[in-house]
């Protein structure tokens, strides 16, 4: 597999493929294809797998792109923002949040767990659906405008606003810490949580909000 | 404070503080921090601007944001805009609706009445219009991309409704309308231009600002009272 990653306003991903090679993609970020590549939409380790997934209110199905002869597969998110690669043997397991699943190459597996705090899905946190992407292969995540990339050194600590996280390396830890104050909550229009990371590890941050709309008055 | 402004899309703009700095950010303008920061939504101005606040279309609370040991702070728009940085030294700086970030330094932030209420209201602006006073730097999002104008003493420009982001507050703010009738029902860009007289700055933002109807409801009802 080769790839590229082509763009500034909404980033596409262009991945060519060799011959048999296959290539997971999350469902609805398919822009273009070669005649020569076969997909089809089916959940990722089998059918025990996919039960899990729907449990936890995820799309169960991903789309599973076969190339018959090499060919070119272009993916794109629906909404402006950059791709980033994130390899998993150099980089460690990630965890994703909902939408930040953009596709993968080689080994994977992903595995959805619940956030920590049952509260947190209800007001808009860090949500419940997080998904851990394990394995050998690599994975390409978007991310909604901007990113702000940031390693974070072992016990370094950063609070990330509602809406604003798109993944973090698995191995960090993480907390939903809600915000302090009914004024606080009610009139500072960032959300009733915020995501506190602790590393060692790489946290990715999107400049603009998941699910936000205009400015509030 | 030293601060960094990142990306292309939404940009991000990144302030290391020191222990005790404070900054003004736009509600809803928070991606992420570090811990030793704490925020606080508080209404900006004397009392009796409070009113004039609510009235404006301005969020009424802004963040305080204070950082007790020093730290890093992102901000950014919801919608994609790039930053300017204004420094205060080039005279205090009036921002339209949605076109406020974030302010650092010795600040006032105060909504006042237009100079001249009917054409500021006419060309979109509201009539009542957000301005920072003081020494320190304002950060101002500009919907889409931003053309600067330093406009000379008896230079003028004219700005389509929802393309001023932000001007010294010095510039002669006019209406003028846009043409004959044919111009104003077929020309798609509505019946006045903002006309702004220099000297001063002024930014104008690619992207038109999104009006809400209930705000321009608001306006009108404003201007009755």
């Amino acid at each position: 597999m080769e790839y590229e990653i082509k763009g500034v306003i909404n980033q596409t991903l262009s991945v060519r493929l060799a011959r048999d090679e296959r290539f997971w993609a999350g469902k609805g970020n398919l822009v273009s294809y070669d005649e020569t590549i076969d997909w089809s939409v089916k959940p990722l380790g089998g059918v025990g797998k996919a039960v899990s997934r729907v449990l936890s209110g995820e799309s169960i199905m991903l789309v599973h792109c076969l190339a018959r002869e090499a060919g070119t597969i272009n993916f794109a998110s629906r909404q402006p923002g950059r791709v980033v690669r994130w390899d998993l043997q150099e980089q460690g397991d990630v965890t994703a949040l909902s939408g930040a699943f953009l596709g993968a190459y080689g080994e994977i597996d992903i595995r959805v767990t619940r956030a920590r705090r049952v509260g947190a899905m209800f007001f808009g946190g860090a949500g419940l659906l997080l998904q851990r992407i394990s394995g050998t292969g690599t994975v390409f995540l978007s991310t909604k405008g901007d990113l702000v990339d940031t390693q974070l050194e072992s016990g370094e600590t950063i609070v990330v606003s509602s809406g604003n996280l798109a993944a973090f390396s698995s191995e960090c830890d993480y907390r939903i810490r809600s915000v302090r104050g009914c004024l606080r909550k009610i009139t500072g229009g960032e959300g009733f949580f915020m995501t506190e990371l602790t590393g060692p590890g790489r946290v990715l941050v999107q400049s603009m909000k998941r699910g936000a709309g205009k400015q509030e008055r | 404070m030293e601060y960094r402004v990142r990306g292309v899309l939404n940009q991000v703009l990144e302030m290391d503080l020191d222990p005790g700095e404070s900054v003004w950010v736009q509600k809803q303008g928070l991606v992420s921090y570090s811990p030793g920061i704490r925020w606080t939504p508080r209404v900006p101005g004397r009392v009796g601007g409070m009113v004039m606040r609510f009235l404006s279309g301005e969020s009424f609370f802004l963040l305080d944001l204070l950082a007790e040991t020093g730290g890093r702070v992102n901000v950014a728009s919801l919608e994609p805009s790039v930053i300017y940085a204004w420094d205060l030294a080039e005279g205090p700086v009036t921002t339209l609706r949605g076109n406020f970030l974030a302010a650092q330094g010795d600040v006032r932030i105060e909504v006042g009445v237009a100079r001249k209420p009917l054409a500021a209201f006419l060309g979109g602006a509201g009539f009542l219009l957000q301005t920072v006073y003081g020494t320190g730097t304002v950060f101002v999002a500009v919907k889409g991309d931003v053309t600067e104008y330093r406009l000379e003493e008896e230079a003028a420009i004219r700005v389509a409704t929802g393309n001023l982001a932000a001007f010294s507050r010095e510039i002669d703010f006019d209406v003028r309308l846009t043409g004959g009738c044919r111009k104003i029902v077929f020309g798609g860009e509505g019946a006045v231009m903002t006309r702004l007289g220099g000297p001063g700055l002024a930014l104008t933002q690619s992207a038109k600002r999104s009006e809400k109807p209930i705000l321009k409801l608001l306006q009108i009802l404003e201007a009755f009272a």
